[in-house]
């Protein structure tokens, strides 16, 4: 992976517009998750996870002249800092809704706060409440993830960002840390304490310790 | 990136969420023995975690539906008639002139603001000046909540697209009962199509290129009027059971702008026929000419330009290889036709037709079994002209081509040798060359030796001169030995048919 990475990102830096056609289908799964998460519900009327994913890819061939100077040698967050930022952007153009953090520009070390497109309360709960394809789910599985869910809705932004970046978008400690702009330190910090407050939520919604053991 | 700096129960977190991904059943307790210290705080967190990495799977929500208006305007609303990426179309009745007209209505989220909408209006305007028998009629525009609407001729037909899913079904185009245009009836009558055991024939080639043509005749009169269609695909292209190919929505793409080229689910949903230009924000009439000739591709070969892909691997087709060559697509596609298939769908503009009468002309050569318009040699010879070298040598051998002639024909002609030509043939002084690019009009002396001398005060005269004078000419019967007639005189020994019973039938009767 890390091989990988570095002869993608050296072709990013030579332009090759190629490499990002190849690191968004080596990521496209990751990738739509991180849309479905954070589209508005308003919004996935209107367009697709894959709309926002096709844009998210013109926009990153536009601005592969300038990866160079913000590359950090982790092309993988770079490109979903595109797609996050897209997303933002078609929030923008069809609902009008001015999210949070207004960055036109992709620069790392200004990125302060949550990210680009925060995890909202009622998305969380609509997609990872929904219903479950897999015939196999158990009824028990179906109340668990609404559980989940609802917890997830009452942390606060901050808390769910982490832990939707870790566990649903699969990032690593050091790539949440790059997506979030802070050290790889606070990160890991920020994560536990958000695990912590998830699972007080939890315990609060009435499920025991043992419940989640079974899994 | 230090990972010393990182919290230590967030390392183990991140392992056994890892090992859970992979499927694993990780117990807590080799995590505990590992960071005893830590043991409590395991035993809290990990079942969360646990829980989160059990909820990976997603669903998508359902969307919820649209209320239904039942009229627009002065048309009332019958029945639905389809739905696509570009809105709504209803059938609807208008009451004054008794007819039934098609209503489109466009998805508000891609007319969202109010200089889109005004942008919609104008260019349903100037569509609808538009007047050709094969492009769709509006009547009338307009606006119901927000959302703008059109109404159109209603064509009793179907898309193209359909037509193609049809031939490659197994449906099969008999010309003899009616072609493409009967399978389009029977397409929309929704009947079984499939079952043909016949394939590619040549006359459904040709059928394929006449339809076509006409397409492209409509986008030349748009074109001529300076009105790009900016969406040609073949659902577009609607076929009636009649035969005639009809090109709707023009100029929708344009008031809808190039930002949504990538914004609109209609857009994205057709990516396979937007041209590699457009992708800079450039559209031309070329721009549709390739569209056509990608609808042309899939109508002659029945399968897509571009083989099914993911979205990311598509634009990057566009972009780099172009379209699956059509013979290997249709190994008995005749070469012609192929040709005029890859020069519409050509990724440089510039190789493609010039304007879609160009492409009409050539579809019909095809169509009627002539040799085509823009011979592939030419072609061919103008590609390689890109090369410097080769353009120099073109121009030095046309140069050289044209000095000979002009040359040969000065020489041989039996009235004055113009001096224009032997001025530029010798490459004569200053002064000469000044007078040679006088314009004809304007008498020059003429050298001595010459038989029939020109007037100066005579301009015009010695062009329009007879090429033999009288007392040159040939005589009447003087006719090259191969149109000579087979009159007076015997035949020549080796021509004489056979003696016997008969009379020879070919000679006159007067002759013998």
């Amino acid at each position: 992976m890390p091989a990988d990475d570095t002869a993608i990102d050296a072709r990013l830096r030579a332009g090759d517009q190629q490499a990002v056609g190849e690191l968004l289908e080596a990521n496209r799964e990751r990738l739509l998750r991180t849309i479905r998460l954070r589209l508005d519900p308003r919004l996935a009327q209107r367009m697709c996870a894959e709309d926002v994913l096709q844009e998210a890819w013109l926009a990153a061939t536009q601005r592969l002249s300038r990866y160079a100077a913000n590359a950090t040698g982790h092309p993988y967050t770079w490109l979903r800092l595109v797609v996050v930022q897209t997303l933002v952007d078609c929030h923008r153009h069809h609902l009008g809704v001015q999210q949070r953090d207004p960055r036109r520009e992709l620069s790392l070390a200004h990125n302060q706060g949550p990210d680009g497109s925060a995890v909202s309360a009622a998305t969380v709960v609509l997609q990872l409440s929904g219903a479950v394809s897999s015939p196999s789910a158990a009824l028990r599985q179906d109340e668990l993830r609404g559980l989940v869910a609802q917890a997830l809705a009452q942390v606060s932004d901050s808390d769910r960002e982490v832990i939707v970046l870790r566990h649903f978008e699969d990032l690593g400690n050091d790539e949440v840390a790059e997506a979030l702009g802070i050290q790889a330190k606070a990160a890991s910090i920020r994560y536990v304490r958000a695990i912590t407050r998830l699972r007080d939520a939890l315990e609060a919604l009435g499920l025991s310790l043992g419940d989640l053991r079974g899994r | 990136m230090d990972a010393d700096e990182r919290d230590p129960l967030e390392e183990l977190a991140a392992d056994y969420a890892e090992r859970l991904r992979r499927g694993e059943h990780p117990e807590l307790a080799p995590y505990q023995r590992r960071r005893p210290d830590l043991a409590a705080e395991i035993a809290r967190l990990f079942p969360t975690i646990a829980a989160l990495e059990g909820m990976r799977e997603q669903a998508t929500p359902a969307r919820p539906p649209a209320a239904a208006p039942n009229r627009f305007g002065e048309f009332q609303v019958v029945r639905e008639l389809g739905r696509g990426g570009m809105g709504v179309v209803y059938l609807a009745e208008q009451a004054s002139l008794g007819r039934r007209v098609a209503v489109k209505v466009l998805p508000r989220h891609i007319t969202g603001d109010e200089r889109t909408r005004l942008r919609f209006q104008r260019e349903a305007r100037i569509a609808a000046g538009l007047s050709h028998p094969n492009i769709i009629p509006i009547h009338a525009v307009g606006e119901q909540d927000g959302t703008p609407w059109f109404a159109m001729h209603l064509v009793d037909g179907v898309g193209l697209d359909r037509v193609v899913a049809a031939l490659a079904a197994g449906a099969q185009p008999n010309p003899q009962g009616g072609g493409l245009a009967a399978l389009a009836r029977q397409v929309q009558a929704g009947g079984a199509v499939g079952g043909g055991a016949g394939g590619h024939t040549l006359a459904a080639y040709r059928e394929a290129a006449a339809l076509i043509a006409q397409a492209a005749d409509a986008l030349a009169h748009a074109h001529r009027r300076g009105v790009l269609h900016r969406d040609i695909k073949p659902a577009n292209l609607i076929l009636d059971g009649d035969g005639r190919l009809w090109l709707g929505d023009f100029g929708l793409a344009k008031a809808f702008g190039d930002q949504d080229l990538t914004h609109t689910t209609a857009i994205t949903g057709t990516l396979q026929y937007i041209a590699p230009e457009r992708f800079d924000g450039v559209t031309t009439a070329r721009s549709d000419i390739y569209g056509l000739g990608l609808a042309l591709c899939e109508l002659a070969t029945w399968k897509p330009a571009f083989p099914a892909q993911s979205r990311g691997k598509l634009i990057n087709a566009i972009l780099s290889s172009g379209i699956t060559p059509p013979r290997r697509s249709d190994p008995h596609l005749p070469a012609s036709l192929a040709a005029i298939i890859e020069r519409a769908c050509a990724r440089d503009p510039e190789r493609r037709y010039g304007d879609a009468g160009a492409l009409a002309d050539d579809l019909r050569a095809f169509a009627h079994d002539r040799p085509l318009p823009s011979a592939r040699r030419w072609r061919r010879l103008t590609e390689r002209v890109d090369r410097p070298s080769v353009r120099m040598a073109a121009l030095i051998a046309t140069a050289a081509l044209l000095a000979g002639a002009a040359l040969s024909w000065a020489l041989l002609r039996p009235g004055p040798v113009f001096p224009l030509l032997v001025a530029d043939d010798l490459g004569a002084a200053g002064g000469a060359s000044a007078s040679a690019v006088q314009p004809a009009a304007e008498p020059v002396p003429a050298p001595a030796p010459t038989p029939t001398p020109v007037p100066d005060t005579q301009p015009r005269e010695p062009d329009f001169q007879p090429r033999f004078p009288p007392d040159r000419l040939p005589p009447p019967d003087h006719l090259p030995p191969w149109r000579r007639p087979p009159l007076g005189g015997p035949l020549p020994p080796h021509l004489r048919p056979p003696p016997g019973p008969f009379p020879p039938r070919d000679r006159p009767p007067e002759d013998r």
